[in-house]
C-alpha cells in the first residue's frame, strides 16, 4: 500500500536526522503528537538509517586492503620525475650502500686495468690505474637528466667516474 | 602521538613519504568504501581509491587547509568515481531530486517491521544486508552519494552542503528523496514475507 506524500515528510527526516533548529523541532513535535503516520515515518527512518550503516561498515571491513598503501606508495615513487629519482636513489646509496658503491667502482676499475692492455699494442703504456681500487671513496654524487654519476678517488688520486642511466 | 590530518599534510609537503603512507592508512577504507558504494564494483573501486591518493599526492603542494583534508579526498574520490561512471554506457543518470520518483511513499512502518526498529551487527542478516546493498546500487548516484555520507560519514547537513557543494535545503530534499525512493526499492526486495531477522546469525 503506498500513500501520498505529505509536505510535512521532508521535515520529518531532517527532524529524525536531528538538523531542524530548536523551534522548527519542537513545532514539529507538536504537530505530530499522536500522530500513527508520522510515528511509523521516523521509526521507518531509523531503522533504515541504521541497517544501511551497519551494510556500509561491513562492505569496508570485508575489502582487503593489505598492501593498499604500498600499491599506493609505489605508484607514487614509479611516477616521481626522473631527476627526483634517480637523486633519490643516489642519495639511498650514499647513506646506506656505500661499501657496495666503493667494491662496484673496484670492479670497474679492474676491468678497466686489465682490459685496456688487451686492446694495446704496446702494454708498456703507464699504468691507468695507481693505488688500491677497493679503497677508492667516494668523492662526489651528482645527477644530470635521467642519469647519475658518481666520482671515486683511489689512495693514489686516480679518478674513478661510475655513469648510470635510467 | 598520532598527528592530525593537517600536520600530517605539512609533513607530506616538506617531502616526508612517510606522512603521506600515514594519511593513506588513516581513510584508505573509507575512500574504498565511498567508491564502492558509487561504483559498485570492488575492484573498480580499489582502482579508484589509489587513482585518488595519487592525484591528491601530486596535487599536494596546492592544499591550503581551506577545507578539511578527508573534504578533499572525498571530493576527489568522488570526481573520479562519476567520471568512471560516465563512461560507462547507460550509467549517466542527471537526474532532477524527484525524477522518476511518483511522489508516492510506502506503506509507513513498512521498512520497520521488515529490518526491526533496532537492528544489531550480526542480526543484520546476510541475505538482508546484501538487498540493502542492492537496493542502494539501484539508487541514481547523487541519491546513493548523499546517503552513504549521511549514513556511513555520519556528515551533518552543513557538510553536506559543503562537500556537495549544494544548498542546504538542497540536502534536506534529495535526503528525503533518496530514503523514500531506497525505502520504495526495499519494499520490492523484501515483499510481505515474514522475515526472522535472527535467522543465519553468525558466531
Amino acid at each position: 500500500m503506498s500513500h501520498p506524500i505529505r509536505d510535512i515528510d521532508e521535515r520529518l527526516s531532517a527532524y529524525a536526522d536531528g538538523e531542524l533548529s530548536p523551534e522548527e523541532a519542537e513545532d514539529l513535535r507538536r504537530a505530530i503528537e499522536g500522530d500513527p503516520v508520522a510515528e511509523a515515518i521516523l521509526r521507518d527512518h531509523r531503522a533504515l538509517s541504521e541497517a544501511l550503516r551497519l551494510t556500509l561498515e561491513e562492505v569496508g571491513e570485508e575489502a582487503d586492503l593489505s598492501g593498499f598503501a604500498d600499491a599506493v606508495m609505489a605508484r607514487i615513487e614509479a611516477e616521481r620525475p626522473a631527476p627526483a629519482k634517480a637523486r633519490r636513489w643516489f642519495e639511498w646509496r650514499g647513506r646506506k650502500r656505500a661499501p657496495i658503491f666503493a667494491a662496484a667502482a673496484a670492479a670497474l676499475a679492474t676491468l678497466v686495468v686489465v682490459a685496456v692492455p688487451l686492446f694495446e699494442e704496446e702494454s708498456a703504456r703507464p699504468m691507468l690505474l695507481a693505488g688500491d681500487p677497493a679503497d677508492a671513496s667516494i668523492v662526489s654524487m651528482s645527477t644530470f637528466g635521467g642519469h647519475g654519476a658518481t666520482v671515486f678517488k683511489t689512495s693514489e688520486g686516480t679518478t674513478i667516474i661510475y655513469v648510470t642511466g635510467n | 602521538m598520532e598527528l592530525d590530518d593537517l600536520s600530517l599534510v605539512r609533513r607530506c609537503q616538506a617531502g616526508d613519504d612517510q606522512a603521506f603512507r600515514a594519511l593513506v592508512l588513516r581513510y584508505q577504507r573509507k575512500v574504498f568504501t565511498i567508491a564502492f558504494a558509487l561504483v559498485k564494483d570492488r575492484e573498480e573501486a580499489m582502482d579508484i581509491a589509489q587513482d585518488a591518493f595519487l592525484r591528491v599526492h601530486q596535487r599536494l603542494h596546492a592544499f591550503k587547509g581551506d577545507s578539511s583534508f578527508y573534504t578533499w579526498l572525498y571530493r576527489i574520490t568522488r570526481n573520479l568515481a562519476i567520471d568512471r561512471l560516465r563512461a560507462r554506457k547507460g550509467d549517466s543518470q542527471e537526474l532532477d531530486e524527484a525524477a522518476g520518483w511518483e511522489l508516492e511513499r510506502i506503506d509507513p512502518g513498512f521498512v520497520s517491521r521488515r529490518l526491526g526498529t533496532n537492528p544489531q551487527r550480526g542480526v543484520l542478516r546476510k541475505e538482508l544486508a546484501e538487498q540493502i546493498a542492492r537496493a542502494l546500487g539501484e539508487l541514481p548516484e547523487k541519491h546513493r552519494e548523499i546517503l552513504v555520507l549521511r549514513e556511513l560519514e555520519g556528515m551533518s547537513y552543513e557538510e553536506l552542503a559543503q562537500t556537495l557543494d549544494i544548498p542546504k535545503g538542497t540536502v534536506m530534499s534529495r535526503l528525503f528523496h533518496a530514503r523514500a525512493k531506497m525505502q520504495a526499492i526495499l519494499r520490492e526486495y523484501l515483499g510481505n514475507e515474514p522475515l526472522d531477522l535472527a535467522a543465519g546469525e553468525e558466531g
